[in-house]
């Protein structure tokens, strides 16, 4: 198979990869949250490290940002975007759902957030643990509310080794309401090359 | 100073603004704006000379090279290239050392995570001092590090710097 078909294959993979861990983490999500979360076809581009604040459509908009550190058989970073009033509505929802109608402040919210980041990221880690055979987990997130691009600004000097990234994205939307949440997820190099030698079928 | 105002006095697709994305440098002249958006870890340094209303800036993402060869089109990617680059380009527009001033911005530590190493931003900060200080270059304005995003706008007219932050913008004189 020629340079180009073998990319094309492992971009399908990949793809694959991330359906599969973000429909778990979105079932979770839908249980965590009472209300049902569906997700859209990944995508993936391949951008030099360089141009990662344009993962975002507009870098200086401020957005919230839980950002998760993956350790184990499979590094990166996993990225969960949003507007922070829809992030906000997700913490509602959730403390509604556990404590009924009440008035709680930003801290409070802020951790209804960052449980829902948890409860997401660790469904993700479990999949690909469970598809690939493989040891994920996850470290407690980062809760940014900033300019987006800048959060993607600082993950640059990580990646800077690799060049040529694989950003692996989707969107999660609650059904119904206008609410929705970008998932990137940002292999390391040798998640990468773990992944590959899974899919050409080498032992891991 | 900050005034809580949100918008910029510029519209970035104006042909006298040039955008420095990670690890590019750009020169400019009287009357056009050098502009590095949405910086994270990474530090925008202006070096400008009052005298010839020309500058460079820079949108360093790395204290440091980690080969003593790297291609042209990483230059302005490590601070301590990034900063020879533009003071070396000054000169031959003519540009004496004596003239020439600084302004950074940028440098912060978004991630509390990232505990295991001292955060990148204040190595960054720290490496772009170290390298103006072995030039003489003084630093006439900085607004760094924190925890927080900044967009800078340097207007090489009159030397303004503008930091955009989610709080507001500040003018550094």
């Amino acid at each position: 198979m020629k340079k180009e078909g073998i990319k094309e294959l492992f971009k399908d993979a990949l793809r694959e990869i991330m359906s599969i861990a973000v429909g778990k983490a979105t079932n979770s999500l839908t249980d965590f949250l009472g209300k049902l979360t569906v997700l859209e076809i990944s995508s993936i581009s391949l951008i030099k490290v360089e141009k990662l604040p344009k993962l975002v459509s507009n870098p200086e908009e401020v957005l919230s940002v839980l950002t998760f550190r993956l350790r184990g058989d499979i590094g990166g970073y996993l990225l969960l975007i949003s507007k922070t009033d829809e992030m906000k509505k997700l913490a509602k929802y959730a403390i509604t759902k556990y404590l009924g109608e009440r008035d709680y402040d930003e801290e409070f919210e802020e951790s209804a957030i960052r449980e829902i980041g948890n409860i997401f990221c660790s469904s993700f880690c479990t999949a690909i643990g469970e598809f690939m055979g493989f040891m994920v987990r996850s470290e407690p997130g980062e809760y940014s509310v900033d300019m987006a691009g800048a959060v993607l600004n600082s993950l640059a000097p990580i990646f800077e080794q690799m060049e040529i990234l694989y950003a692996i994205r989707t969107k999660v939307k609650v059904e119904g309401e206008k609410i929705s949440m970008e998932v990137l997820y940002l292999p390391d190099r040798n998640a990468l090359r773990k992944i590959a030698r899974v899919i050409r079928g080498v032992n891991r | 100073m900050k005034e809580k105002v949100n918008i910029s006095e510029i519209s970035y697709s104006s042909g006298k603004v040039k955008i420095v994305g990670i690890g590019e440098v750009a020169m400019g002249k009287d009357g056009e704006v050098l502009v590095a958006i949405s910086l994270g870890s990474c530090v925008a340094v202006v070096i400008y000379d009052e005298k010839r209303k020309i500058a460079g800036m820079a949108h360093v993402m790395l204290p440091s090279r980690s080969k003593e060869e790297i291609p042209l089109e990483r230059i302005g990617r490590y601070a301590d290239t990034a900063v020879s680059f533009i003071v070396s380009s000054l000169l031959g527009m003519g540009s004496k050392i004596s003239d020439l001033r600084a302004k950074i911005a940028g440098g912060a530590c978004m991630f509390k995570f990232i505990q295991d190493i001292r955060p990148i931003g204040e190595r960054n900060v720290e490496s772009v001092k170290r390298e103006l200080r072995r030039w003489n270059i003084p630093i006439m304005g900085e607004d760094v590090l924190g925890d927080y995003g900044r967009s800078v706008e340097f207007y090489v007219g009159d030397f303004r710097m503008v930091v955009k932050t989610k709080y507001g913008r500040r003018v550094i004189r």
